[in-house]
């Protein structure tokens, strides 16, 4: 008899089927299955991918399978699997470890192995003259499927097994692990490998079947992944993830959430200067904390008012903020919230004209930096304290300062960080009269900001115009005989 | 019962194309005909070489259209004249990303010499080509091979192969002969003559007749990615089909080029007719009619003929519930290879036949899966507009499109074979079907309609007559 004779299926939904009828379908298809057959078989998660071929071996006892796994990139599959097939033919040859030899998903599809694969298809055969099965991730198959459509289109099955919310509640932990804000001390490369990873862990849980998914983790997944947009300053995917959850948090009425969302929502509005999006948000924001009882929320959404109220020129009310937000974070010995609320509060200071004030909140930042290991916070103490040096003449005190910060943003991979430094550098160079190295250091940060689009473009384009000009005048008036 | 499931899902792979056990004609299906006729009036009519340019989607039966062909050209019935093939598969020779025209050229020489020798025991003999081969021989030989003398046109079919897996070799020979690539185009005409003299001495099939000419037949040409020194894609599709066409319609005999379909529906893809001859693509079986989306009798009876040759020796009936073949014939848009894929999968999904619903149904879940996450996101509203015109015609040139035919997710179809005898067999575009029921598609589809009109679909104020 068959199995689930009476049992409904939607079968345009992509959901996955439950575990075991769809290791049944794969070992059934390698029963079947005489001389080449090319089969995938697409898992995000290497331990779950163990225990599948684990299940597999011991459900069929008799099939004699060879594994290969790659833990190196290759770039052409079936000369790497020259001369590693074993002879005589095993009944079966299981592939893994392709996703090594695909740098990042966004361009997956146009890698050379993806090229090759296409291209000796119909060679397959005289190499691996049984049936063969790709364990593969799901951007790895994505890609295949759009750059390698011929090699694809001649697949025998393509069997979806996703990891079961209990299977990867570890997981989740630790890919949540940490305060929000140390994600910001990761590097470029970890934010994205981070990225990827939720991506990769939040599509198998979305395409569990409706009674399986667990609707909390996947909330805290994309509240994550806009928050690391954030950072990454794609703020478009960080806007869609973030409202995506946005709405989850009030479908759950989950208060914590939907506070921890509409701060970031805030943040980046203000970054990307809608001011009332941003005002809307962060009081929203603080109001949910403070429901909640959360004080160390409090204290952050009181600095994140506190830079709103600067941006908007409301100096006395961002004051306040500040001073609120240092306040409770000192009660709780919160030291990562407390060296936030220094660093913004002296960057307020040193706009309203108070260096020395604003020079006293800094090395105060940097002690806490220092304690609690947050680059972050040091970067941003540092890049600060230029601008309070270079606004006292003491230039090369910036300089030392400005390249402390550039060599931070950088090891960061924090672009706005890296621009603003680059920015700085520029307007140092302008004091100490080398125009020539003030343009260079603008232009290195107008392309930044082109890359991560952001507001401040247009502003920096026009100065970089004034620089010019004022070159230009410089050769002018040098050629003029005395 | 396990037996006859096996002996069905080996029948059914995809990778292979249908030999003559297997092959149906889908002619009207495809509303139009089949390629063997469409080829064999134009060579009947033909008063010099043609070439032939063939194209059509992946996967939509164009090899075992080819092999079809090469079959009834040897057979042809009686009072038909016989031809000549020789089916070069190009992928045995080239790599897709890294081939020139004189690897080509290469490969046809090869190829054709080879051929005669197996079939017929001719043994083409000429010094302009033996000599090119005497100096590139050392670049793929082994020692001990170079020192068994002369290398044999008609034996060096599987040495030459070796460049397509060695890039140093392939460079080193087209080095030597690039510089001679329009001597090698005359000279390869005087090799054809010699080929033509003998298959006109020898003895067709029925061991009656002999054959009026050759025909090459080059399949997986359209599989070629990169010419070598140009960009991938259709950089590198122009670059060789139109381009170069000098030297691919230099050579004096019938020839048959498979093209990307790409190329064919990009914006030089009327060119492609004007360098060649007869363009023919061979759309996929009709499952549904034009606008209507009405199921289309023809086009499923004919799915149905073809897949009951695979069937071991059982009816469909015996391995399908009616609900389950017709899902399965409905979602596979017509598109053979896919239509395989499918029926393997459903295997895979029971213990006995017949095949239920559910089992289908699972079946064209995989396929389902992998294209709600692989289709880029700004193909989904190209996808709904497509879906939603009334003519069902793609852009000219956008290369989104051209990307879609590509991966399946937007099929080409042909009108004919309808009521109106009259009307023009021009292809007309459809969203495969599994795309149209995605999520995804129809949220892009609903976006669409919500559109607010736009201005030109708002009736024009009237202007005032001017006064005089």
């Amino acid at each position: 008899m068959n199995e689930e004779p009476s049992s409904q299926l939607d079968p345009f939904s992509p959901t996955v089927l439950d575990e075991t009828t769809e290791l049944r379908a794969l070992s059934r298809a390698l029963q079947l299955a005489k001389g080449f057959k090319l089969i995938f078989a697409r898992c995000n998660q290497a331990d779950q991918r163990r225990s599948l071929i684990q299940k597999l071996r011991s459900e069929l006892p008799s099939l004699n399978i060879q594994e290969i796994q790659f833990t190196q990139p290759i770039a052409h599959l079936l000369d790497a699997l020259r001369g590693q097939v074993e002879l005589p033919l095993r009944d079966a040859l299981f592939i893994a470890g392709l996703e090594y030899s695909f740098p990042s998903a966004a361009e997956a599809h146009v890698t050379s192995v993806v090229a090759n694969l296409n291209a000796s298809r119909n060679s397959f055969p005289e190499v691996v003259g049984c049936p063969l099965v790709l364990w593969v991730p799901e951007f790895v198959l994505n890609a295949i499927m759009l750059g390698a459509p011929d090699f694809f289109s001649i697949r025998s099955g393509v069997y979806f097994f996703a990891a079961a919310a209990r299977e990867t509640s570890e997981l989740v932990q630790n890919l949540m692990a940490g305060q929000e804000s140390s994600l910001n001390s990761l590097t470029s490369e970890e934010k994205t490998e981070r990225v990827n990873a939720i991506k990769s862990l939040l599509a198998d849980y979305e395409s569990l079947p409706a009674d399986k998914r667990d609707l909390a983790a996947e909330l805290r997944l994309r509240l994550r992944l806009g928050n690391l947009y954030i950072m990454l300053a794609d703020y478009e995917a960080a806007d869609a993830h973030l409202k995506q959850a946005l709405d989850r948090a009030k479908n759950l009425n989950d208060l914590e959430a939907e506070s921890a969302v509409t701060s970031g929502l805030g943040i980046m509005y203000r970054y990307l200067g809608r001011w009332s999006d941003a005002k809307a948000a962060l009081e929203r924001g603080l109001e949910l904390s403070r429901q909640l009882g959360d004080r160390s929320g409090e204290a952050a959404d009181l600095t994140n008012m506190g830079n709103l109220c600067v941006s908007l020129g409301e100096w006395e009310e961002g004051r306040k903020h500040f001073e609120q937000s240092l306040n409770i974070a000192r009660e709780l010995g919160d030291r990562v919230q407390e060296g936030l609320a220094l660093v913004n509060f002296a960057s307020a200071l040193l706009e309203v004209n108070e260096p020395s004030k604003a020079e006293e909140l800094l090395k105060k930042a940097l002690g806490v930096a220092k304690v609690t290991g947050h680059r972050s916070i040091e970067q941003a103490a540092f890049q600060t304290l230029g601008n309070v040096y270079g606004d006292e003449g003491r230039l090369s005190e910036a300089e030392n300062a400005y390249h402390m910060s550039w060599q931070i943003a950088s090891e960061l991979g924090d672009p706005v960080g890296m621009w603003k430094t680059l920015y700085n550098l520029s307007v140092l160079r302008e004091l100490q009269g080398d125009l020539d190295g003030a343009q260079d250091f603008m232009r290195r940060s107008i392309e930044i900001l082109k890359k991560i689009k952001g507001k401040e473009l247009d502003s920096v384009l026009s100065l970089y115009a004034d620089l010019e000009r004022k070159a230009k005048e410089q050769e002018e008036a040098q050629k003029q005989p005395a | 019962m396990v037996d006859a499931l096996r002996e069905i899902y080996n029948a059914c792979d995809p990778y292979v194309p249908a030999t003559s056990q297997y092959y149906y004609d889908c002619e009207e299906a495809r509303g139009s005909s089949g390629l063997a006729l469409e080829f064999q009036n134009h060579l009947r009519l033909a008063k010099d070489y043609i070439y032939f340019l063939f194209s059509g989607h992946i996967g939509c039966g164009k090899s075992s259209e080819l092999k079809h062909l090469e079959r009834s050209l040897i057979n042809a019935p009686a009072g038909r004249d016989c031809y000549f093939p020789i089916m070069l598969n190009v992928s045995d020779y080239l790599d897709d990303y890294d081939a020139t025209p004189t690897d080509i050229l290469l490969a046809i020489v090869t190829e054709l010499a080879d051929t005669l020798r197996e079939k017929l025991g001719v043994e083409l003999k000429d010094n302009y080509f033996v000599k090119r081969l005497d100096e590139i021989k050392q670049f793929f030989l082994s020692d001990v091979e170079i020192n068994e003398g002369e290398l044999a046109l008609g034996f060096a079919k599987t040495k030459i192969q070796r460049l397509k897996k060695d890039p140093t070799a392939r460079q080193k020979v087209r080095a030597v002969l690039e510089p001679k690539m329009s001597t090698m185009l005359d000279e390869i005409n005087t090799l054809l003559d010699e080929a033509r003299l003998a298959v006109k001495k020898a003895k067709a099939a029925d061991g009656q007749r002999s054959c009026t000419d050759i025909v090459l037949i080059l399949d997986n040409l359209e599989k070629i990615r990169k010419i070598a020194g140009m960009e991938e894609g259709l950089v590198s599709q122009r670059e060789l089909f139109l381009e170069r066409y000098t030297q691919l319609t230099a050579m004096k005999a019938h020839f048959i080029y498979t093209v990307p379909l790409r190329l064919v529906r990009s914006a030089d893809g009327p060119q492609l007719e004007q360098r060649y001859g007869p363009l023919f693509v061979l759309p996929m079986i009709k499952v549904i009619e034009r606008g209507t989306r009405q199921p289309f009798q023809s086009g499923m009876n004919s799915l149905r003929a073809l897949l009951e040759k695979r069937l071991a020796g059982l009816t469909l009936e015996q391995v399908f519930e009616p609900d389950a073949l017709n899902f399965l014939l409905t979602y596979c848009g017509g598109h053979v290879r896919n239509l395989m894929s499918f029926v393997q999968n459903a295997c895979t999904y029971v213990n006995t036949l017949p095949i239920p619903l559910i089992a289908a149904q699972k079946a064209i879940q995989q396929t389902v899966r992998a294209y709600s996450t692989a289709i880029p996101e700004n193909h989904w509203e190209k996808l709904a507009r497509l879906d939603i015109s009334g003519d069902q015609k793609i852009p000219n040139g956008d290369n989104d499109y051209l990307v879609m035919l590509e991966n399946l997710s937007v099929l080409e179809y042909i009108n004919g074979g309808g009521d109106n005898p009259f009307a023009l067999a021009e292809p007309w575009y459809a969203v495969n079907p599994i795309v149209r029921e995605l999520q995804r598609f129809k949220a892009a589809t609903q976006a669409i309609k919500n559109e607010k009109p736009s201005l030109d679909q708002l009736p024009l104020p009237i202007s005032a007559e001017a006064a005089s």
